[in-house]
């Protein structure tokens, strides 16, 4: 039989299509099944099979006509055997491209009775019917008068219902090869399937929850978000089992902008009592109450994350009903967000978990918290942020200052702290910072930008506590001179310096200036004068543990009418080559230099002697340069691209337009990446 | 010696499928190849190595054309990533009193690692490409690989699933699957009260919302 069958496909190659007839039909006489054939008239063969395709309710009806008799008596022969239903299928195939389209169509039925379970009899009636379809309107006679033929013994009344004749086939051929197929490999499994997606069916869509194994049904529904979760679990009875049963999909819970669950946050919390991380960006709908507050602290043991976001004022001040070392014992991060949630959440939550605080962040908040610092020590705190966001407008200085004394001494382990658009004052004692050890552990200080230090009395006394020798990372991206001063000197020279201005004697005052050893990142946007610098920065560089480095070049513009000014000797970097070269090391990565743009420059700025400055490390791959607004910066960019060695990074923002293309095109070109941007952001202090 | 070139079949089904070739090292890829493999040490790998688990050749194509395309990512991404790491900005900076070099260096090698599976784990454009095909062809892709062990398919065709669903309402994610709600109205309506409070507004009609 196989044999035969490669005669019939070269003759079919040949497009001999008449003549392979009879061959095929020897062929398909030689199974073993033996069967026998129906005669000439197939009209009730068509009219059976398509009735039994539109049976909407039963869609295994052609496995069941299948299975009996014609209505003319004759008995179909039934096999499974691949070679029979591939003679079949080429047969069809024949009487089809000869122009026999009915009875071709007639074949392809006879090939779904052969075997009901396999896919190629449909695809053979579904590809004859499309065929129909699409060209009836065409002046091929064949066409014309098999359509008559199909429509008359099928008896339908429009071309119309041949269209949903062929979604009643395909519907009925996945559904039948689905619960009947016994060979899983079959190129019209595929074709049928890709047919019931072009067509937009229901049958081509498979649950994921029926089709996959648990276990990686799983690893699927890791990628899930809570609201996604939240929406599958209302899928079907199947899907809530699925889900609710996987308790990791529950532990972490992101909430956009939750509506309130009014009295039925006890069920939610009764259902889902495991969570770990909770967090609500727009807590503002959930409306924060005493009792929400209080339930969440009860019914969630298991919480180690907690961020809450709220930007519009809460109903009620919040009091919570809980004991402290029974509730909320495991919370490890907090991050709170919005001047009223903070007021009046941090404090009670505080007291509930001061002692297993590990990360801390407190966004736009207007009034002062170090009162909460002082009665709520957090001896495991590690990170620190705090972000004040300062309405000068509304406050009184005095009133919105953070004194750090108070958040130091309950914080004795932090190791990284980044505060910004923050008001801060000189501490009230001079003991205050001294009594204490500071912040010991203390590796990465951010003074973000928008920090002000106000002065509350003319003796200037310490903002921050002293810093270990051993600090790794100060990033000063405040533009306040008086907040640098007072970070970069001790209480005792800053005190020097100012009695100095007063016209005292400095002997009684020695200058103790701040060396930071083993500093790796030091960026700083207030100008500061190479001695200070060397002092500064110097033994870092020295010994090459110094990595990245961004300085200031000129303090012009900084200055801040509120502000009292500082101690500073003016500080106008114009040749940093010469007045900088303490700085240069082969360790140096990143380097960076802003506000050089001096006034001798205005026009035809060159930017020169940053070059100049920027040849002495060898190993620099990253520039960050923000010279200023005025005049001509474009040539300057230009030419540090062309700079070579082994520059690769660029970062600036005074180039832009098509100033900013050209230079573009030529860091393309040096294999230089050209970015803008307005300024660095420390990237490892995410928002909520 | 290991060999250049391996070739595949299924015979699932006692059957003989189509023969695919794929390079050694994008066979290596496969925990069941790699297995099969060093067991045939002996044979010669001029014959198809023989492949159960009820894989279409369709199926296999397309994972012998994934395997082919994805087999240098690691060495490309882990040079990538070292790279990246030189600039001492891109570090995440080793906190911690008294940390020596020892632990500094430990920390960047496993800072290298977590970024190195982090962008394996990514979905390129060409994969998004790969598995824009009919739903029950990436849940056959995603069975296959599985059965064949290897790791980064399952893991891309569950990122593709799960795709699927994120950000579709309910009602969308039954049309989406072909699946009939067979909650009655009590139990809906329990299910909203409970949890229906985190969900977007867009979930419900406006007679649901009390």
């Amino acid at each position: 039989m196989e044999s035969r069958l490669s005669a019939v496909g070269a003759q079919m190659a040949k497009g001999e299509y008449s003549a392979a007839l009879t061959p095929l039909l020897q062929a398909i006489s030689a199974c073993q099944c033996a069967p026998t054939t129906h005669g000439k008239d197939k009209s009730c063969n068509m009219l059976q099979c398509i009735e039994a395709a539109n049976n909407p309710d039963r869609p295994d009806a052609l496995v069941i006509v299948a299975k009996s008799p014609c209505s003319c008596g004759f008995s179909w022969p039934s096999c499974a055997d691949p070679l029979h239903i591939k003679a079949v299928d080429l047969l069809a195939e024949c009487l089809e491209r000869a122009g026999h389209y009915a009875a071709a169509f007639s074949t392809g039925l006879g090939l779904i009775r052969l075997d009901p379970a396999s896919p190629a009899g449909y695809c053979r009636v579904i590809k004859i019917l499309r065929h129909l379809l699409t060209n009836y309107r065409g002046s091929n006679p064949n066409v014309a008068r098999s359509l008559a033929v199909v429509l008359r013994d099928g008896k339908l009344s429009s071309v119309n219902q041949l269209r949903e004749l062929i979604r009643s086939f395909v519907k009925a051929g996945i559904y039948n090869m689905n619960k009947y197929r016994h060979s899983p490999d079959d190129k019209y499994h595929l074709v049928i399937r890709a047919m019931a997606h072009k067509l937009d069916m229901p049958e081509a869509r498979q649950d994921p929850v029926r089709k996959l194994p648990r276990e990686i049904l799983g690893m699927v529904l890791s990628y899930l978000d809570s609201t996604a979760v939240l929406r599958c679990v209302r899928v079907s009875k199947q899907w809530n089992e699925v889900f609710v049963s996987d308790k990791t999909l529950w532990r972490e819970f992101r909430l956009g902008k939750p509506r309130s669950p009014g009295r039925f946050l006890g069920n939610f919390l009764n259902k889902h009592g495991h969570i770990r991380t909770l967090v609500i960006n727009d807590a503002g709908k959930f409306a924060l109450t005493s009792l929400k507050m209080s339930m969440l602290c009860r019914g969630l043991p298991d919480l180690e994350r907690l961020s809450l976001g709220c930007v519009v004022p809460l109903a009620e001040s919040i009091k919570l009903d809980c004991v402290a070392g029974k509730h909320l014992t495991k919370l490890t991060h907090l991050t709170l967000k919005g001047g009223a949630l903070v007021v009046a959440v941090f404090g009670p939550l505080a007291q509930l978990a001061s002692r297993t605080l590990e990360a801390l962040h407190l966004f736009e908040f207007e009034t002062h918290i170090d009162g909460i610092f002082a009665s709520n020590p957090m001896p495991r705190l590690k990170r620190l942020r705090l972000s004040h966001q300062v309405n000068l407008t509304k406050s009184y200085l005095n009133e919105a200052a953070l004194r750090l004394e108070w958040v130091t001494k309950a914080t004795p382990n932090l190791e990284a702290f980044f505060i910004d658009h923050s008001l801060l004052s000189g501490c009230q004692s001079t003991s205050s910072f001294d009594g204490a050890q500071g912040w010991p552990c203390l590796r990465s200080l951010v003074i973000g930008s928008g920090t002000i230090l106000i002065h509350q009395q003319r003796i200037q006394l310490r903002c921050l506590p002293p810093f270990a020798k051993n600090l790794r990372s100060l990033e000063i991206l405040s533009t306040n001179v008086p907040l640098t001063q007072n970070m970069l000197f001790t209480a005792h020279s800053a005190n020097g310096l100012i009695y100095k201005r007063l016209g005292l004697s400095e002997e009684s005052f020695p200058s103790e200036l701040l060396g930071l050893p083993e500093l790796q990142v030091f960026r700083c946007r207030v100008a500061i004068t190479p001695e200070l610098l060397e002092h500064v920065i110097g033994p870092a560089a020295k010994s090459g543990t110094l990595e990245v480095l961004e300085l200031t070049a000129s303090s012009s513009g900084n200055g801040l009418a509120i502000v009292f000014g500082g101690g500073f000797p003016s500080a106008n970097i114009e040749k940093p080559a010469a007045e900088l070269a303490f700085t240069y090391s082969d360790k140096i990565r990143w380097l960076g230099l802003s506000n050089f743009n001096w006034s001798v420059h205005y026009s035809g700025f060159d930017g020169q002697p940053f070059l100049d400055w920027l040849a002495g490390f060898p190993n620099v791959d990253t520039v960050a340069v923000y010279p200023g607004n005025y005049g001509n910066t474009a040539p300057f960019i230009l030419k540090l691209i062309s700079a070579g060695g082994a520059l690769k990074t660029v970062y600036q923002e005074c180039c832009r337009g098509t100033d900013f293309d050209e230079a573009q095109k030529l860091a393309a070109e040096r294999g230089v990446t050209l970015h803008h941007v307005a300024g660095y952001v420390p990237p490892e202090w995410p928002t909520i | 010696m290991a060999p250049t070139h391996i070739s595949v079949k299924n015979v699932d089904n006692g059957r003989d499928g189509e023969v695919f070739t794929i390079t050694y090292q994008a066979a290596m890829q496969s925990g069941i190849l790699k297995d099969l493999i060093s067991d045939f040490e002996h044979a010669s790998f001029d014959e198809a190595i023989p492949l159960m688990g009820n894989i279409s050749d369709h199926t296999l194509g397309r994972i012998i054309s994934w395997l082919t395309i994805h087999s240098r990512d690691v060495a490309r991404i882990t040079e990538q990533v070292k790279e990246f790491l030189e600039n001492p900005q891109n570090r995440q900076p080793p906190t911690g009193p008294g940390m020596d070099d020892d632990a500094v260096n430990k920390a960047l090698s496993s800072q290298e690692r977590t970024l190195v599976a982090e962008k394996l784990k990514t979905l390129t454009p060409w994969d998004v490409q790969f598995f824009e095909v009919p739903t029950d062809e990436v849940f056959d892709i995603l069975l296959a690989a599985n059965y064949l062990d290897i790791q980064r398919l399952v893991d891309f065709s569950s990122q593709t699933v799960a795709n699927m669903i994120k950000g579709k309402t309910t009602e969308q994610i039954r049309d989406l699957f072909g699946i009939v709600n067979d909650f009655t109205p009590e139990e809906e309506d329990e299910l909203r009260r409970t949890e229906g409070w985190a969900l977007p507004r867009c979930d419900w009609t406006p007679e649901q919302w009390q």
